[in-house]
């Protein structure tokens, strides 16, 4: 149950000095997939997220979301368009989670005040943080503060959310109420790329689970394949040590 | 030999000190317009113009603000002594307010930056949302420093000509007053509007607190 395609990678080449992070990058991601990036750290994933909304400007090579070329001049189009969750969060913490959400409608998206609250509490009622609008970041608990990310991004109505390892900062007994919320989004249909070593997530919610390697996607499989008959050695190796891990 | 009595005395140097009071709303209105502005351009490291910022701000950190007062008093020929006070003191002091913002905003961590433009934010709503009302709290004890600084080199402004504290307690001491007496109560008049700027700083550092992070921080 493919879509369209919303992000393709065509031959993207990032470095950073003599770095070779992407190389000879392609790729392509589907409207509507959950798609599950792993690989070991340092492999590039990050940075390709990073370079689909042009926080990291790629050297070589093409990037198209919904058919547009990324680049400087489009990268606010794009950026409206696509949604980021981080690794840490990245919450305002001079405003409440609510005014968090709501700055990017209000003044990238000049919707007014009065249409975007409402839509923003009702996302906050889907992670369970009604209660806690009012609160600022460092009022709240690291898994409160990622699903308020989570909802600052949802706010802009995204064609596409990026989470680039949402869990990876968490305490053990926040991961699942995070993951949590990503199952339901991925449940709803909702086009993710979702970089995390997360496996369980991924068994679960994932349509598609890529393997990155020293740059390049190594590996694509549907999420059953992807577990069952890895090809690549690389892949295999690093299921096994992190499946017994 | 007529004497001078110490109401009188205080009377006197009062209105002197009222001169100089006249000056601070302007001058701190002013540099810190222009040292936000200044500052925030700093950080966007557009060519020229950073050239052009830099070489000013050394400028002004190499140079006294006698000197400044006294170049546009006497070389610049703007004959105005509040005036001269007010652009010289203002020109002078942005320079620092400027150096300041831009530590600010340089201290302000770089994922604040990229969750804005994730936003679609524009570079000068990011400023302005997200990266500026963030920074008063760190540079807050800097900055009521620098209108210290500020308060004590308005000090230098009877030079050219106006009619301030200083040198009302001059005209003063050529009558008849003594000058120890003379020197304390200016000194004491200048303690107590520092000190108050001190008190000023402290309460508005706990009002960021309360507004900005909810009293947590």
């Amino acid at each position: 149950m493919k879509g369209n395609v919303l992000v393709e990678f065509k031959d993207a080449t990032k470095r950073f000095g003599d770095l070779r992070v992407m190389d000879g990058f392609n790729a392509q991601f589907f409207e509507g997939e959950t798609h599950v990036v792993c690989g070991r750290s340092g492999a590039g994933k990050s940075t390709m997220l990073r370079c689909i909304n042009w926080l990291e400007p790629i050297n070589s090579g093409i990037i198209l979301f919904e058919g547009i070329p990324v680049s400087a001049k489009t990268a606010r189009q794009v950026r409206k368009r696509v949604g980021m969750v981080f690794q840490h969060f990245n919450l305002f913490p001079h405003l409440t989670i609510l005014r968090n959400a709501i700055l990017g409608p209000v003044q990238a998206l000049k919707e007014s005040q009065k249409d975007v609250v409402p839509r923003v509490k009702e996302l906050f009622n889907q992670v369970g943080l009604t209660d806690k609008i009012e609160a600022y970041p460092a009022q709240l608990s690291g898994g409160q503060k990622q699903r308020a990310a989570i909802v600052r991004a949802l706010a802009m109505n995204p064609d596409l959310i990026m989470f680039d390892e949402p869990t990876s900062a968490l305490d053990p007994e926040m991961i699942g109420e995070v993951l949590d919320v990503m199952k339901g989004l991925s449940q709803e249909g909702r086009s993710m790329i979702v970089v995390s070593h997360e496996m369980g997530f991924a068994k679960e919610a994932a349509d598609r689970i890529s393997f990155m390697d020293e740059g390049k996607l190594v590996e694509t499989k549907s999420s059953n394949d992807f577990f069952e008959n890895p090809e690549h050695d690389g892949t295999r190796q690093f299921l096994r040590q992190i499946l017994q891990a | 030999m007529y004497e001078v009595t110490v109401g009188n005395l205080l009377w006197q140097l009062g209105l002197g000190m009222l001169q100089t009071l006249k000056l601070l709303p302007l001058c701190i209105g002013l540099t810190l317009a222009f040292g936000v502005l200044i500052g925030s351009l700093q950080t966007l490291r557009l060519p020229l113009l950073n050239s052009i910022i830099t070489v000013y701000v050394f400028v002004m950190r190499g140079v006294p603000p006698l000197l400044v007062l006294m170049i546009l008093f006497f070389a610049a020929n703007i004959a105005d002594a509040f005036l001269t006070a007010i652009i010289g003191l203002s020109f002078y002091h942005t320079a620092y307010i400027s150096e300041i913002v831009r530590g600010g905003i340089e201290a302000i961590p770089k994922g604040q930056f990229e969750a804005a433009h994730c936003l679609g934010l524009s570079t000068f709503q990011t400023l302005r949302k997200v990266v500026l009302p963030q920074i008063w709290y760190q540079t807050l004890p800097a900055i009521a420093g620098q209108y210290i600084l500020l308060v004590k080199d308005t000090s230098l402004v009877s030079v050219v000509g106006m009619q301030d504290i200083m040198r009302i307690g001059k005209q003063l001491m050529q009558v008849a007053a003594d000058p120890l007496i003379v020197y304390f109560f200016i000194g004491v008049f200048y303690y107590v509007i520092c000190t108050s700027l001190q008190q000023v700083s402290a309460q508005v550092e706990r009002g960021i607190r309360e507004k900005y992070w909810g009293g947590v921080r």
